[in-house]
């Protein structure tokens, strides 16, 4: 991008604004061998700050299915229903226990 | 939940009574508390806390320490907090337990903790606990997680940015109350432990019924060589071949069982025939041997016979010796009767000599009961003629009772009369003196009389010349002039007096007359008198008659009743002395007359004994003993003689019988059996030739065999019992084992998954994986505003992978850098940018706490401390933060003392340390 480097004087000072849309490895090191005295970076496009995992919605859901859920991710399979049983026995039990 | 007013009493270092009116701020931005350290800045925070859950907001800052030590004696310390919340006012009040004076007397007295809550409508709640609990459930939140969003405290800071997984775990586990799920995935190792044990025990069990299987030593050797190999090998892993061998060879060793039974059978027969055989032989030798001893007794038994009938010979010979005596004992008892009699007789001459003794004591009882009954009469005879005289004596005395009597009159007339002289005497001298002094009286009166008679007309002239008058005629001598008319003297006496004292005269002399009379008149009676006394001699002689006279009649007197008295009883005596002497003499009669009954008697008696003397001596003489008792004794001597004899030949008879029995029998045996032995040897010619000891010989081999084949029965039903038993058990275990096989299986997926333990996964716990969802729910919060913070510089991340997949992962922070493009640890950041990132943290953390509480609003919160280590640009940039994040709707107070933040913040509360606690201004 040579005709967007030269665009600016490389003494001023400057906000820079990256368009990029891919994630841009050492983007103020790079910056700063032309623009020694750039004073802000932004970026167009935000990363993307965590994964689906976090968008779970704890308050939805009782502890069972969020253990059948967790299950799977671990597994890669569902529980059986021996399995879901004894999970639904535990949590009735503790709930009577609390 | 805003709070609009808190007043503190005596709380903290706060002495007295401070308010902080909250709502002076504003609804919004930014206010400064400052002062100096330990002047009680976060003592205002701690208050509101405590005001609404009766614990302050640090740990440490317990309930029981807030009362101030600055506090006067009486001030009480309580908090007072108003608040709004969705717009509607409360009041809740609140002291802790603290120490205070006695109101009344010396010492202290511990004040209760106590709280009340006053709602909108005016509704009251009150006590500590019942207080707290209102107000969680009006705000949603319990203290922890209140203080968690409502403060952002110096400590919290820095801990919830740099915590290792670990650590945030525990913080999170703690506001957002995820023991839950650690508690399940405890319950789920719990019972996979469990399960493995009871595994491995029916795997032990197992190994023990293997153990239990009874191999026999010689027989099927192929299917024990194959259990044998099983056994060798771990039993668990080869159940079902171990079962099949086992039932196999359970079938055999019944087949074989079936086979053995058969073979019992038989010898059973072939013994019982030898058995008989062997009986019969044994028979007929017993019955020689018996026979061949009868023909030995024999003879013995002949000649005892004949020795017995010698005997009973000699014996029959002595019978006329039975007889003789037989006829001398009835004599005998003939006697017997007699000595009966002679001993009457004895008994009856015994009576009669005692009776005669009675009757001679008898009489002389009576003849000296005669004689004392004539005397007692004699005495009573002379009594009574002694009685006789008395009345006699008794007539006397009366007699003389009444010439006492007379005397008495007389001596009392004397008595009287003189008694009557001597008050005559008084009288006539008192008379007299009466009479003298009357006279003089009267002489007196008459004198007196002339003298005031002579001065009353010796003063009429005065009176006269009182009333002349000159030229008046005198009444007197008519003259019409008074040169010197009569004066009147003073003492001049009125008519009156003079007619009075005339009077008096008169009567005095009236008295003396009169007085004159009665005197006359007891001289006479006094001469009467003493002409009276004139028959005993003057009254100086009857007075000295009665002086010596009255004792010893009064004496004579007593002694006349003395004595009559003492005759009265004697005669009335002699009454009962006749009807005594009566009895008497009846008595007497009556003695008299039994002696004469008893004299009789006493002479039959003699007769009577005379005669029975007789017979005795009679009776004696004809008897051959002396006694009875001698005469018994001979009697018995002859029984017994007698009887010995007869004895004796019944004796012999008996014995020569019974000789001559037992040889009978015995001969008439001795033929039966040989008959018997003849018929059996004809019968059984056969068997005489069959030896009896081969025939033992070959029994007892019969038996060895036998013996053997029964412990091989015995020792083949106790295996195919235990070792059916063990197939069964096998066969059981085998299912539970299966059933705890696939149980533990499910179940170490499950906890294993739980626990996070999945053999080549990330080592990620089901409480682990809920704590990152809310810390990347946090971290999503808290980027928000850690970027406009950072300029958009940094993103926070959590990281995703662990450094290995061994350790506990997933709850680490990281930053993106995006300036360098790079992931690095939130510890390479510098300490401004560290404040902004613990700060978004925190906020981030106080969002989605609230959101889990129901979307609970808090409109006012506190950050306390934590800016000291800011530069000024990192500074401008947090309170430009903080302002913004109060924005609209928010009211955040800082509790800090740097300078810097005085100058940029204008509304503030400064807190001010005294000596005698802290005081508040606000600006």
């Amino acid at each position: 991008m040579p005709e967007v480097v030269q665009s600016a004087n490389s003494e001023d000072y400057l906000h820079v604004t990256l368009t990029d849309e891919q994630e841009v490895l050492d983007a103020i090191g790079r910056l700063r061998d032309v623009y020694p005295n750039i004073m802000r970076l932004d970026f167009a496009v935000r990363q993307k700050t965590g994964t689906n995992q976090e968008k779970i919605r704890l308050e939805e859901k009782t502890p069972q299915e969020l253990f059948a859920e967790f299950f799977v991710r671990q597994n890669g399979y569902e529980m059986n229903e021996a399995q879901q049983a004894l999970v639904k026995e535990i949590w009735e039990k503790g709930g009577e226990e609390a | 939940m805003r709070p609009e007013k808190l007043t503190m009493c005596a709380f903290g270092p706060y002495a007295g009574k401070t308010e902080v009116p909250f709502s002076d701020f504003g609804d919004h931005g930014l206010y400064l508390i400052t002062g100096d350290t330990g002047a009680g800045k976060t003592t205002i925070f701690d208050g509101i806390v405590f005001a609404l859950y009766g614990e302050a907001s640090g740990s440490i800052r317990t309930a029981s320490m807030l009362r101030s030590d600055f506090a006067a004696a009486t001030e009480k310390t309580y908090v007072e907090l108003v608040f709004t919340y969705r717009n509607q006012s409360y009041i809740v009040t609140r002291n802790p337990e603290y120490m205070r004076p006695k109101t009344r007397g010396e010492g202290m007295t511990k004040e209760a903790a106590d709280a009340s809550l006053v709602y909108p409508d005016g509704r009251v709640v009150t006590g500590s606990r019942q207080t707290t609990k209102a107000v969680e459930m009006l705000l949603g939140l319990d203290r922890s997680q209140f203080v968690q969003i409502a403060m952002i405290a110096q400590g919290d800071f820095l801990k919830l940015l740099l915590a290792g997984t670990e650590e945030r775990g525990k913080i999170f586990r703690k506001i957002f109350d995820t023991g839950n799920y650690l508690d399940f995935q405890r319950e789920l190792k719990r019972r996979l432990l469990d399960t493995e044990r009871m595994y491995k025990e029916l795997q032990r069990s197992v190994g023990q019924y293997a153990e239990g299987i009874v191999l026999p030593e010689t027989e099927f050797a192929k299917e024990v060589q194959v259990l044998r190999e099983l056994q060798q090998q771990e039993s668990i892993y080869h159940l079902p071949e171990i079962a099949e061998a086992l039932q196999q060879l359970l079938l055999a060793d019944q087949a074989k069982e079936a086979e053995r039974e058969e073979t019992e059978k038989a010898l059973e027969e072939q013994i019982s025939v030898l058995q008989e055989k062997l009986g019969r032989i044994r028979m007929v030798q017993r019955m020689q041997e018996e026979a061949a001893q009868k023909e030995e007794q024999l003879p013995d038994l002949l000649q005892q016979e004949s020795l017995c009938a010698v005997r009973q010979k000699e014996a029959e010979q002595k019978q006329p010796y039975a007889e003789e005596r037989l006829r001398r004992e009835h004599a005998l008892e003939v006697q017997l009767e007699q000595y009966k009699k002679y001993s009457e007789l004895e008994r009856r001459i015994q009576k009669l000599g005692e009776d005669r003794k009675k009757y001679d004591a008898y009489l002389q009882e009576t003849a000296a009961r005669r004689q004392r009954t004539e005397e007692l009469l004699e005495e009573k005879r002379r009594l009574l003629q002694r009685a006789e005289t008395s009345e006699q004596e008794l007539k006397l005395a009366q007699e003389e009772q009444k010439q006492l009597a007379e005397r008495q009159k007389e001596l009392e007339r004397i008595d009287q009369l003189l008694g009557w002289l001597s008050r005559q005497e008084l009288r006539i001298r008192e008379n007299e003196q009466a009479f003298a002094r009357a006279q003089e009286y009267s002489t007196k009166l008459g004198v007196q009389y002339v003298e005031m008679e002579a001065a009353f007309l010796g003063g009429q002239a005065g009176i006269l010349a009182e009333k002349l008058q000159e030229g008046a005629p005198c009444p007197v001598c008519g003259s019409l002039h008074h040169p010197e008319p009569a004066r009147r003297s003073r003492s001049v006496p009125a008519e009156a007096q003079l007619r009075a004292l005339a009077e008096t005269k008169e009567r005095a002399l009236e008295q003396t007359r009169q007085l004159s009379e009665m005197l006359a008149g007891r001289r006479g009676k006094e001469a009467q008198c003493h002409q009276m006394l004139a028959e005993w001699g003057g009254a100086a002689l009857a007075a000295k008659l009665l002086r010596e006279e009255t004792p010893k009649l009064k004496a004579a007197v007593t002694d006349n009743e003395r004595r009559q008295a003492a005759l009265t009883g004697q005669i009335r005596q002699s009454k009962t002395l006749k009807g005594t002497i009566q009895e008497l003499e009846e008595a007497g009669q009556k003695l008299i007359q039994q002696q004469e009954l008893c004299v009789q008697k006493r002479m039959r008696c003699e007769a009577e004994l005379l005669e029975c003397e007789n017979q005795r001596t009679e009776l004696g003489r004809s008897l051959p003993f002396a006694k009875e008792q001698e005469a018994k004794q001979a009697l018995l001597e002859l029984r017994r003689q007698r009887e010995a004899i007869l004895q004796e030949s019944r004796l012999a008879a008996e014995a020569y019988a019974r000789a001559k029995e037992q040889r009978l029998e015995t001969s008439k045996a001795l033929e039966t059996l040989q008959a018997q032995i003849a018929r059996s040897l004809s019968q059984k010619g056969s068997a005489d030739q069959e030896n009896p000891e081969q025939l033992a010989a070959q029994q007892g081999e019969l038996y060895q065999k036998k013996e053997v084949l029964v412990r091989e029965m015995n020792a083949g039903r106790v295996r195919i019992h235990t070792n059916g038993q063990v197939l069964q058990q096998l066969k059981k275990s085998a299912e539970k084992l299966s059933e705890a096989r696939s149980r533990y299986e499910m179940l170490a997926v499950l906890s294993d998954t739980a626990n996070g333990e999945l053999k080549g996964k990330q080592k990620l716990a089901f409480e682990q994986y809920i704590q990152i969802v809310f810390f990347s729910q946090i971290i999503q919060e808290a980027n928000k505003r850690f970027a406009s913070m950072t300029d958009g510089r940094y993103l926070l991340r959590r990281r995703e992978m662990a450094g290995n997949l061994s350790s506990k992962s997933g709850l680490e922070l990281d930053v993106f850098d995006y300036y360098t493009g790079r992931i690095r640890s939130v510890q390479s950041l510098s300490g401004g940018e560290s404040f902004k990132a613990s700060l978004s943290m925190a906020l981030g953390l106080a969002d989605v706490v609230s959101q889990y509480a129901g979307g609970i609003q808090i409109d006012s919160l506190f950050i306390d401390e934590g800016f000291g280590s800011l530069d000024r640009e990192s500074l401008n940039q947090a309170i430009q933060t903080l302002a913004e994040l109060a924005g609209s709707s928010r009211l955040a107070g800082i509790i800090s003392h740097v300078e810097e933040l005085k100058e940029r913040i204008e509304k503030k509360i400064v807190v001010n340390r005294g000596t005698s606690g802290s005081t508040v201004s606000f600006s």
